[in-house]
């Protein structure tokens, strides 16, 4: 099974959650909307799942194809 | 008498989640609490929708990785070990000193400036407090026309003595940077200053009423609920709050990773906002619950924190660094969720050490209130014999104190004697 990452820039407000937890993952951009960084392949399903629950406006949406 | 009749309460933690959520649950409960002159019209907590999402854009480049991480590293020590050492000595009350402290790093992530005195941080953290029982309005025990009155004075002060003189400071500072006088990256990074600088581009529409207003929720957010979750970690640690744990005391003093996990589930056993009360502003169902326009939800969230489905069979017990089910947070939901999810909790709290990590690493954020635990364990903080800590009995939420008497020993060695009484 593969997992695809993306954030819905329409739904982040910048809260920085997802680079708090994940730094290595998740930065922000210029407009202060997150974008996702190589490293988001190197996070454990758990992880990624932290971070998905910690975006207070379910930006961060993991597609499990 | 309460402000709001409750027509559904949710208890369960995936409950509350799910209504911290739900986009037709507002928090401006209703006219009189929120607007209408209100000391509290306008602030960031009470806005909903576009409204909002546009202010937390502003506002949340205050609180960025990398502000946060120089924080932790340079201004939480230096500011805590200064006052801690003027301070952390003798008879003090605890509150008095956690909030002299914590009022320091709120004071300077909204831009209130201050001479550093005593005195100012004293006046400061009381401004504060008044600012918070005005916050808490519909769970007050004394006369809501009271509370507002003293909440509209606390203001006035707050902005005679402080706000204002600190807009001006930094409105000329914008003006010599417009002048190419001033380098903009060395401008203050504090709410006022973003604020006022949005407000010169035309993108908000922030006027100085509105601006001391969320000064002020910035100062109370920031210092009243450190300061009152400093006591009821010590609460705990002490015995005041169930049997005495001088194992965690002594660890909590040698290591700010335990003093982290000590604040945590203090956050979680004792949530500063046991309820947390939101208005339907729309026909629509919540959590099975079918609701009308105007009816009220309360979201139980000392209840959710002890949900035995994520913290076990021992939830009710205090016991930091607990074992956490998949998807539960170790300070349950005393931040929020959702949209409105507390702005400064990374600042209070840091942040739970992701899966896997370890969470002493040099950037792991441990969060202000862990240092400030960690510190004043440290200094051998214990009970005044023959004084009990007082809770606050001007407000229904039972998670605050109104005194909190305690003793510094001189060093730290001492904690472990103590433990040993």
């Amino acid at each position: 099974m593969t997992r695809r990452v993306m954030v819905d820039p329409s739904r982040c407000v910048g809260s920085g959650d997802c680079s708090l937890l994940a730094p290595d993952a998740f930065e922000l951009d210029d407009e202060d909307v997150a974008e996702i960084l190589p490293g988001v392949a190197l996070l454990t399903d758990r992880q990624l799942d932290e971070v998905v629950r910690a975006c207070p406006t379910a930006a961060v949406v993991v597609d499990e194809g | 008498m309460p402000v709001v009749a409750a027509s559904v309460v949710v208890r369960r933690y995936d409950d509350v989640r799910d209504a911290l959520f739900h986009p037709d649950l507002s928090r401006a409960l209703d006219v009189r609490s929120f607007e209408d002159g209100n000391p509290r019209a306008g602030v960031l907590s009470t806005l909903h929708g576009p409204g909002h999402k546009l202010r937390r854009r502003l506002e949340n480049p205050l609180f960025r990785r990398a502000t946060l991480v120089a924080d932790e590293q340079e201004h939480f020590p230096r500011v805590i070990d200064r006052i801690a050492d003027r301070s952390a000595t003798g008879d003090r009350d605890l509150l008095a000193l956690a909030g002299s402290m914590a009022v320091v790093l709120a004071a300077r992530r909204a831009g209130i400036d201050h001479d550093g005195s005593e005195a100012q941080l004293r006046e400061l953290f009381d401004l504060g407090v008044e600012l918070a029982q005005g916050a808490a309005l519909a769970d007050t025990t004394e006369d809501p026309e009271h509370v507002r009155r003293r909440t509209e004075q606390a203001l006035e002060r707050l902005e005679d003595g402080y706000v204002g003189p600190s807009r001006q400071r930094r409105a000329a500072l914008l003006d010599e940077a417009d002048r190419g006088e001033l380098d903009p990256a060395t401008l203050p990074a504090d709410l006022l200053t973003v604020a006022l600088v949005a407000r010169r581009r035309g993108e908000l529409d922030l006027d100085d009423g509105l601006l001391l207003r969320e000064a002020g929720l910035y100062l109370h957010g920031g210092s009243h609920t450190s300061a009152q979750t400093t006591c009821n970690a010590f609460a705990f640690l002490l015995g005041v709050e169930g049997p005495a744990r001088p194992e965690l005391l002594a660890a909590a003093a040698t290591s700010i990773t335990v003093a982290q996990q000590v604040v945590h589930e203090t956050l979680r056993v004792i949530p500063m906002t046991p309820e947390i009360k939101r208005r339907v502003v729309a026909d629509t169902t919540v959590v099975g619950h079918q609701l009308k326009a105007g009816d009220t939800v309360v979201l139980d969230v000392r209840a959710a924190n002890r949900d035995p489905d994520y913290y076990g069979p021992d939830s009710d017990r205090f016991e930091p660094g607990r074992a956490l089910l998949d998807g539960a947070s170790p300070w349950g939901l005393s931040f929020g969720a959702g949209p409105h999810v507390c702005i400064g909790r990374s600042a209070a709290g840091g942040v739970p050490p992701r899966t896997g990590d370890v969470a002493d690493d040099a950037s792991h954020l441990h969060g202000q209130v862990a240092r400030m635990v960690h510190v004043l364990a440290a200094r051998g903080v214990r009970c005044r014999p023959g004084q009990t800590p007082e809770r606050d009995g001007r407000t229904t939420r039972a998670s605050r104190w109104r005194a909190f008497p305690v003793t510094f020993e001189a060093h730290a060695d001492d904690v472990v004697q103590v433990a040993g009484r």
